[in-house]
């Protein structure tokens, strides 16, 4: 369960971001590579569970999938893999270099506009 | 609405620590080794078994990490080596700033090697740089063939990868070359070795290469 650290991480770097601390989240995007070692939806229990009655709950926790895409190192093809065996499906060679598929970042953060006051 | 671009690595906080954990090693001409595997692989009887084989050629240091007890601690001291126990309290892999806490206490021990072992777990360690030169994921035979390919990420950021017990082979369902052929495909550059810490099969060679890497660092 290290998605709660993450999870943590994840609000501790958007509070670090916030033009001001009272802005309002609305949503927090972030990608997560496949070879990332992190279940997503255990990322946004976690998410869900840190927030929970806080001014960031019902923030949307905005994850993009990275699928794990390789180069390979003898035919030069670029390709997806569906699952992490690292054979390059064109030429069936092991020499292959991770392009990615190991994200763990936090992209951007959405905030309602400040309200002028009339 | 506005959007405020972000782009930083969630663990990046983590990272920059590790970072300078590994400058500091590298200050003290350390070679690191982070030990992840299952629980119950044999990390501590490899770190035992290193230490005994290879008294008087290599002088080893340990950072011992687990949930909860420092019985592991307790079994490597028995060796006279400097050793430090890191307790998580139930958090589930080290991170870089408990290893930078725990190497204060022997920062000034006369030492080339330090091995860090982590938390028994195959999924979180992973995503944690510590600061370490390589990570050393350990299987052993009664875990079965196929965990290379269920756990892709530890072994994919390996190095090294010790297959132990293979004195039960003839007693456990698993097949050897199966499981190196997994391992390969997830990492084709992984060094393995094979041993058992109860016969002292594949030690030697073991032993040998830390020396290897000592002398280069």
């Amino acid at each position: 369960m290290h998605e709660l650290s993450i999870a943590q991480e994840i609000l501790s770097i958007t509070k670090a971001s916030l033009p001001s601390p009272d802005a309002k989240v609305i949503s927090i995007k972030v990608k997560i590579g496949h070879l990332s070692g992190v279940l997503v939806d255990s990322l946004k229990f976690s998410f869900e569970a840190i927030t929970a009655q806080t001014e960031f709950e019902n923030v949307n926790l905005e994850v993009i999938e990275v699928p794990i895409k390789i180069r390979c190192n003898e035919c030069f093809k670029e390709s997806i893999l569906p699952e992490p065996i690292f054979l390059c499906p064109e030429c069936n060679s092991f020499n292959v270099q991770l392009l990615e598929g190991r994200e763990l970042e936090i992209l951007e953060i959405e905030i309602e506009d400040h309200k002028e006051e009339i | 609405m506005s959007i405020i671009t972000v782009e930083r690595k969630v663990l990046e906080k983590n990272d920059q620590i590790a970072q300078k954990n590994r400058e500091k090693f590298k200050s003290k001409n350390l070679f690191v080794m982070n030990f992840v595997s299952s629980p119950g692989s044999g990390k501590t009887s490899i770190i035992e078994k290193t230490i005994e084989h290879s008294s008087g050629k290599i002088k080893i240091g340990v950072i011992e990490g687990d949930v909860q007890t420092s019985l592991d601690a307790e079994r490597v001291s028995k060796f006279n080596v400097p050793v430090v126990q890191i307790v998580t309290n139930g958090g589930c892999h080290l991170e870089a700033n408990l290893v930078r806490d725990a190497y204060q206490n022997i920062e000034n021990a006369d030492i080339e090697v330090l091995i860090i072992e982590n938390v028994g777990n195959l999924v979180c360690p992973s995503n944690y740089d510590l600061g370490e030169d390589i990570k050393v994921v350990i299987l052993s035979t009664t875990e079965g063939d196929d965990k290379p390919l269920k756990y892709p990420a530890m072994f994919r950021n390996s190095s090294v990868l010790i297959i132990n017990k293979i004195d039960l082979v003839p007693y456990v369902n698993c097949n050897l070359e199966e499981m190196k052929k997994n391992a390969l495909s997830i990492n084709p550059n992984l060094k393995i070795f094979e041993i058992s810490c109860k016969t002292g099969e594949g030690l030697s060679d073991w032993i040998n290469w830390i020396k290897k890497n000592v002398d280069k660092s």
